[in-house]
C-alpha cells in the first residue's frame, strides 16, 4: 500500500517520485557526462559545472516541492485532499458522498504503476483528484473498502 | 475535475516539460562543447574574426628596445631559450629548467605569455605540441597539452610567430622604425612610441625587440612628433 497505512487504518499518500523518472534521468545523464569528462583527463569548464549542480539541485528541489504540494489522506470517514505547503487548503470529501473513482493511467504509468484516481461524489459538482500517485488499484481498493465499512455501519458515525 | 480545467492543467504540464528538456538540453550541449572542443571560447569566435579583419593597414618594421607587455591569444609557434629556476608544465609531466640553456618550443600556442626584458614573467596556455630541448611532447588524451610555468623564466631568446595582436603599446624606447617597406624611417631616442592594433610577428633577443607586421596607428612624441594611421 502506498505510503503510510497506520493502526488507525488511514492512508496518507502524496505524488509518486516516479513522476519524475525523466527529470531523474537528465540529471543522471548530465552527471555521468561531467564523470566522464573528469575520467577522460579534458578540461571541465567550471562555467558548465556549476550550470550542472546548479540545473540538478533546482530539478531535485523543485520535484520535491511539487510532491508535499499534495497530500491525499483516507480515514474512516472522509477523503482528505490537503493542497500547498505555506498557504494550505484543505478539502474534506464524506465517504458517503462518494459515488464512483476512476484510475486514469497511460502506458508509461502503467508500466510504472502509478497513475491518477477520480474520485467523484453523487452530486457531481465536484471531483477530488488525486493526481500521480503510487498503485492507485490498491488506493481504490482501500478507499472501496473505506466506503463499504462506512455504509455498514451507519450514515452518522464518524461525521465530524 | 471539468474537462477545461484539466486541459489546462495538461497544457501547463506539458509546457514546463518541453522548458526542463530544453534547458537540460542546452547544459548537455554547453557542457559537451566546452570540454571537447578545444577550439571553444565564449568570445574566441569573435575575437578571431575581429583578428582576421583589423584596420591595421601600416606596414611596420621595427627594432626596438623590449618592453614589458602581456599578450592573449592564439600563436603557431613561441620559441624560447634561457633558464629557470622554474619547472615547465607539460600536462602532468613537469621539466626542470635549471640547465643553462633549455630550448622550448610551442606549436600551436593558445593562452597567455607575458614577459619583459629580461624574463618570461608569465606563460599559461595549450599548445598542440610541445618540444622540451628536443624531446618532442604530444598529447596523449586531449587534442592538446595544458602548457605553464610557475616562475619567471630568465629568456636569451623568445620568439612569438603568427601572430601577435596588441591591441594597445605604449612606452619609451630607441631603435629604428621601418614603415611601409621603407617609405619612411624613423630612428628613436629615448621617445614615446604609441601603437594601436598591431598584428605579426615578435622576437626578443640581446635586448632587441624585433616586431613586424601591421598597424592601425602610430604615434611616436619625442624629438619628432609623429602620428600615422
Amino acid at each position: 500500500m502506498p505510503k503510510k497505512k497506520e493502526e488507525s487504518e488511514v492512508l496518507k499518500v502524496r505524488s509518486s517520485r516516479k513522476m519524475y523518472i525523466l527529470v531523474y534521468l537528465m540529471i543522471l545523464i548530465l552527471l555521468s557526462t561531467v564523470a566522464v569528462i573528469k575520467f577522460t583527463g579534458r578540461e571541465l569548464n567550471t562555467f558548465a559545472l556549476r550550470i550542472v549542480l546548479i540545473f540538478s539541485v533546482l530539478c531535485i528541489l523543485v520535484t520535491e516541492s511539487h510532491r508535499f504540494q499534495n497530500l491525499y489522506e483516507i480515514n474512516d470517514t472522509s477523503l482528505i485532499h490537503i493542497k500547498g505547503i505555506l498557504f494550505q487548503s484543505t478539502k474534506r470529501t464524506d465517504l458517503l458522498a462518494v459515488s464512483d473513482a476512476e484510475i486514469k493511467q497511460n502506458p508509461w504509468q502503467r508500466m510504472l504503476n502509478y497513475g491518477t484516481v477520480e474520485v467523484a461524489v453523487f452530486s457531481k459538482e465536484s471531483m477530488t483528484a488525486m493526481h500521480d500517485i503510487n498503485r492507485p488499484l490498491e488506493v481504490v481498493t482501500f478507499l472501496e473498502q473505506k466506503i463499504a465499512d462506512k455504509r455498514t455501519s451507519g450514515p452518522k458515525r464518524g461525521r465530524i | 475535475m471539468p474537462e477545461y480545467y484539466e486541459t489546462q492543467r495538461h497544457h501547463k504540464h506539458h509546457n514546463t516539460r518541453w522548458i526542463v528538456f530544453s534547458v537540460f538540453l542546452a547544459i548537455l550541449v554547453f557542457l559537451i562543447i566546452t570540454s571537447f572542443s578545444d577550439k571553444f571560447s565564449f568570445t574566441g569566435n569573435l575575437v578571431s574574426d575581429i583578428k582576421q579583419q583589423p584596420n591595421s593597414s601600416i606596414k611596420f618594421d621595427a627594432v626596438l628596445t623590449i618592453p614589458s607587455i602581456d599578450i592573449n591569444g592564439d600563436f603557431e609557434k613561441i620559441e624560447f631559450q634561457g633558464n629557470s629556476e622554474s619547472f615547465f608544465y607539460v600536462e602532468n609531466e613537469k621539466f626542470q629548467l635549471n640547465a643553462k640553456n633549455n630550448y622550448i618550443v610551442m606549436n600551436n600556442y593558445t593562452g597567455e605569455i607575458a614577459f619583459d626584458s629580461k624574463n618570461i614573467l608569465k606563460l599559461n596556455g595549450k599548445a598542440a605540441k610541445v618540444f622540451v630541448n628536443g624531446i618532442p611532447i604530444e598529447p596523449k588524451t586531449n587534442s592538446v597539452l595544458k602548457v605553464s610555468l610557475d616562475k619567471d623564466f630568465s629568456y636569451t631568446l623568445l620568439n612569438i610567430k603568427n601572430e601577435i595582436n596588441i591591441k594597445k603599446l605604449s612606452y619609451i624606447t630607441t631603435g629604428k622604425i621601418n614603415i611601409n617597406n621603407g617609405k619612411n624611417i624613423f630612428n628613436l631616442d629615448n621617445e614615446q612610441i604609441s601603437l594601436k592594433n598591431f598584428i605579426g610577428d615578435a622576437s626578443a633577443e640581446n635586448n632587441k625587440f624585433k616586431i613586424s607586421g601591421l598597424v592601425e596607428k602610430l604615434d611616436i612624441a619625442g624629438k619628432t612628433k609623429i602620428s600615422l594611421s
